[in-house]
């Protein structure tokens, strides 16, 4: 064969050769029936003490910081605990009383409601990151809202807030305006936003709202999601006490004491897996508590007018 | 070791064009075969991996929306998020959500769920998708966790078509097929178009040559449009042709002209060789004549074919031939340049020439051949031997004057001592004797007197004569004695002539000595014609004096004006008549010559009626006119 053809036809094969390996590879096949059918029911969970966390954050937020600490105490106590998740402070409230919660770690205007209405009673209260039992709410605004400068400029504005029974969110706000003369009339409006204090910042930072009301510490919550150096804090409330665990009245005392001693056994300090729960509950401990710690919250909500049975 | 296998002779008959379209064709081909299936395999491959990453995402989206839910029990979201996804597109088969105990959470199936799903593709972390093969086609099932942080709230899985993927490869696949084939069959065209221009230039190319070939170099390979379209280099080539052929234009129209030239220079130079009187010959190194000029080839009477080509053997004489031979190999060796004077005598003429004989030399130096020349100096050569006889005749004359004067004297003492003595003595027989002396005495007397007059150069004297005039007067003179002899004196001059100027004694004593030498060429009868006429151009008169006599022999005719030359008996004359006119007629700035047969011009107009006569002679005497007559 002449140089020429033969180079061609060999260029030719190479090619031809290249672009049929270049083919995909033959993918393994797992023959499946989807003719073979049948109905599936969904199997009944065991029975198991039911951990809900109030709703101000979302579930998955819920479950990252506490899901940890049900862990710990379902080893720890011996019983089967599994967390549960209302969508609203609402929703919450109705669960406990419905007895779908057996352990309600709630805000303390929660938690005299539940006292009040279900005979709730509290076992111990987180002590904040910053060394507290106790915690208080915050009223913000944008940073270059300049018709927002001091407490008495909030009137006539817009403010969203967390919930009707939100504590940090809503009524340590509340109360902090009526004691600088202020009242629910004096706003332009008042908007809540759904449980969750991260739409309260969101929303004050879109400049949807003039001011908003969280409880101290939610800005570093959504400090990943937006620059929080916008946002400005015109004034805290009072310090009132801090987040509780209560215990449903379906509940033995024994195994409430049981829960409780375990709860009071984590430490912070000494621990690290002490630690690393408390560390996703976003606090280094807790204390023991009972009704009696929640008495200024009570007050709060006769000056506030609020309902609490 | 290859082997070459011939291409088949049909591929060698196609013409170019076809073979460029061909070519192109089957490159074209060749390529958009092998990209055409290398880019549809890399397509269905970005397709394949496309549908694999949207269904891995699509399934990683679903478990990302879909841990709320779970933590939440709310089946209505569930069911509503994976039922949105099934619904949303169409290559999505089925989707169901499995806790992290593999309970079903929720399905897109009706009718009850497949089982079998169950039991495949259980661990997301392995490989994904798996495909899956069912009764209706193939599906890739995904596999993604829902978790969070560290906890694995369950799985959701979704099936993805693949057959859906398979009918966009097919689409792909026609398109790109289509799309090839559009592309080999716009390159064909283009092909046939680039064939075409190229095919059509080439043979404007070959037209070109062709027309150069028959002679037309006006011809052009370009056109004055593909200067601005074509630089490449077929138009190089083709301006290339185009140069060459107004080169070899101008070239050959040189070359023309120098043929005009050669042949212009061919013409005078054989012109020039045909008049020229001279002797040219050339002859090669080995002899052989090459050229013969005009008057070679007549005076030999041959014509030039007879000697070019010869060698001087065959045209000339043994005895010349082997002389001119010896002399040309002397000159082809040495280089010499030979120059000669030879007499030959053909018949009764002698003719004399001078040969130079020089060497012809090569554009290299050497010598490839002898180029002679051969001049007749005949007539210069007479003129030498003329000038040779002048002198000799002044040389005589001025020892005859010198000799004549000597003896003048005593001869004059003799005849008068003679005379005395004739008138004294009386014895009568004495008185004879003495007489006789005294007659040889006038007789040397008027000898010593022409020998003086030959010799002496008395002044003449310059004056205006009437020819006529003189020439009548001596006829007049000599009429008498002549008629005593039955010699009859024509005299036919024009009576218009102008005068000249000289001396008319001297002019009578020439008259004089031409009319006693006719009358005595003439023996008993005879005619002499004196004619006198204006010469050529009015500037000279010519007198001729001819007669019926016996005429001179043409070996004496040359010498008739030499001193003492005589054919007469002894006494009758000296030899210094003609001698003595020469010496006039050359003193009066003129010429004096003779023919002799008489040419009939100047024979009385019934000559030929004549006894006794002929062949005659004529002297013609030639003498000028003054300018300021």
């Amino acid at each position: 064969m002449a140089p020429l053809p033969r180079i061609l036809t060999a260029l030719f094969i190479v090619c031809l050769a290249w672009g049929l390996s270049s083919c995909r590879e033959r993918e393994e096949r797992v023959k499946v029936s989807l003719n073979k059918r049948q109905d599936i029911t969904f199997r009944q969970q065991q029975p198991a003490i039911t951990y809900a966390c109030l709703p101000q954050y979302a579930h998955t937020e819920s479950f990252q910081r506490h899901h940890l600490l049900v862990e710990y105490l379902t080893e720890e106590t011996g019983l089967a605990i599994r967390q549960v998740f209302p969508e609203t402070f609402d929703d919450h409230i109705k669960m406990f009383g419905q007895g779908k919660i057996d352990i309600s770690f709630s805000n303390p205007f929660v938690y005299v409601r539940l006292a009040n209405r279900f005979g709730a009673k509290a076992m111990a209260r987180i002590i904040e990151e910053d060394g507290r039992a106790e915690f208080r709410g915050q009223i913000i605004a944008r940073k270059d809202n300049k018709a927002v400068q001091t407490l008495k400029d909030c009137r006539g504005k817009s403010w969203v807030a967390v919930d009707p029974s939100s504590a940090g969110g809503y009524l340590f706000a509340l109360g902090h305006f009526i004691d600088k003369g202020l009242n629910l009339g004096d706003f332009k409006e008042v908007v809540f936003a759904g449980g969750r204090q991260e739409n309260v910042v969101l929303g004050v930072y879109a400049g949807l709202y003039d001011i908003g009301s969280i409880r101290e510490g939610s800005l570093a919550v959504v400090k990943d999601k937006i620059d929080v150096s916008q946002i400005k804090v015109i004034e805290n409330s009072r310090w009132y006490p801090g987040w509780v665990y209560a215990s449903s009245p379906r509940l033995s005392p024994e195994v409430v004491e049981i829960i409780r001693t375990a709860l009071l056994r984590l430490d912070y300090q000494q621990n690290p897996r002490h630690k690393a729960i408390l560390d996703a509950a976003k606090c280094i401990g807790l204390v023991s508590s009972d009704d009696q710690d929640f008495e200024p919250v009570r007050d709060l909500s006769r000056k506030a007018g609020l309902y609490l049975d | 070791m290859i082997e070459r296998v011939p291409i088949p002779k049909i591929l060698h008959r196609l013409r170019l064009r076809t073979k460029i379209t061909l070519g192109v064709t089957f490159m074209l081909v060749f390529c958009g075969i092998g990209i055409g299936l290398i880019l549809s395999n890399m397509s269905s491959s970005a397709l394949i991996e496309e549908g694999k990453k949207r269904g891995m995402a699509l399934t990683s989206g679903l478990a990302l929306r879909l841990a709320e839910p779970i933590l939440a029990m709310d089946f209505l979201q569930m069911k509503n998020f994976i039922d949105n996804v099934h619904s949303q597109y169409d290559d999505v088969i089925y989707v169901f959500l499995t806790d992290a105990s593999g309970n079903i959470l929720a399905h897109t199936f009706n009718g009850g769920f497949p089982t079998d799903l169950l039991g495949v593709n259980l661990d997301s972390r392995g490989a994904q998708p798996l495909l899956l093969a069912t009764e209706e086609r193939l599906i890739y099932d995904f596999n993604a966790r829902v978790v969070l942080g560290d906890s694995n709230l369950g799985s959701v899985r979704l099936g993805l078509s693949r057959s859906d993927i398979d009918i966009q490869i097919r689409s792909q696949r026609l398109t790109s097929l289509v799309a090839t084939l559009g592309v080999v069959g716009l390159g064909v065209v283009l092909a046939l178009w680039f064939a075409r221009t190229v095919t059509s230039r080439l043979i404007r190319l070959r037209e070109s040559v062709e027309e150069i070939v028959r002679g037309n170099l006006d011809a052009h390979a370009t056109l004055a449009g593909d200067k601005n379209f074509f630089d490449d280099e077929l138009q190089d080539l083709a301006e290339a042709f185009d140069t060459m052929a107004m080169t070899v234009k101008n070239h050959i129209g040189e070359l023309i002209e120098r043929e005009k030239t050669i042949v212009r220079q061919q013409g005078l130079l054989k012109t020039i060789m045909s008049v020229t009187p001279d002797f040219i010959t050339l002859q090669d190194r080995n002899l052989v004549y090459t050229f013969a000029g005009k008057a070679f080839c007549d005076d030999l009477d041959l014509p030039e074919a007879a000697v070019v080509g010869k060698t001087d053997y065959h045209i000339f004489p043994e005895q010349i031939a082997a002389i001119n031979t010896e002399e040309g190999r002397e000159i082809l060796a040495s280089g010499r340049t030979l120059a000669k004077e030879i007499c030959l005598r053909r018949s009764d003429e002698k003719r004399w020439f001078h040969v130079i004989k020089i060497p012809v030399y090569d554009q290299d130096g050497s010598i490839i051949g002898v180029l002679s020349t051969a001049r007749d100096i005949s007539m210069l050569k007479k003129i030498q031997e003329q000038l040779v006889q002048s002198q000799k005749m002044e040389d005589l004359g001025r020892l005859a004057g010198g000799v004549a004067h000597e003896i003048n004297t005593p001869l004059g003492i003799i005849l008068g001592y003679s005379q005395i003595l004739v008138e004294d003595i009386k014895d009568k027989e004495l008185l004879e004797g003495m007489k006789i002396i005294e007659k040889q005495s006038q007789v040397c007397r008027k000898i010593v007197a022409d020998l003086l007059g030959f010799a002496r150069k008395s002044r003449s004297v310059s004056e205006a004569v009437d020819i006529v005039e003189s020439i009548r007067t001596v006829a007049n003179l000599v009429e008498h004695t002549f008629a005593m002899n039955d010699i009859q004196v024509v005299i036919d001059t024009d009576n218009t002539l102008p005068p000249l100027t000289g001396d008319d004694e001297k002019l009578k004593q020439v008259w004089l000595n031409l009319l006693n030498n006719a009358a005595d060429a003439i023996d008993a009868g005879g005619i002499i014609t004196v004619r006198a006429r204006l010469g050529a151009e009015g500037k000279t008169i010519v007198v001729c004096v001819a007669d019926t006599g016996k005429g001179v022999e043409n070996a004496h005719i040359t010498k008739v004006f030499d001193p003492f030359f005589t054919t007469k008996e002894v006494g009758k004359g000296t030899g210094l008549g003609l001698s003595v006119s020469f010496g006039i007629i050359k003193e009066h700035g003129g010429t004096i010559a003779v023919f002799s047969p008489c040419p009939a011009e100047y024979q009385p107009a019934d000559f030929s009626r004549l006894e006794h006569c002929g062949p005659g002679t004529v002297f013609i005497v030639e003498l000028p006119v003054p300018l300021f007559n």
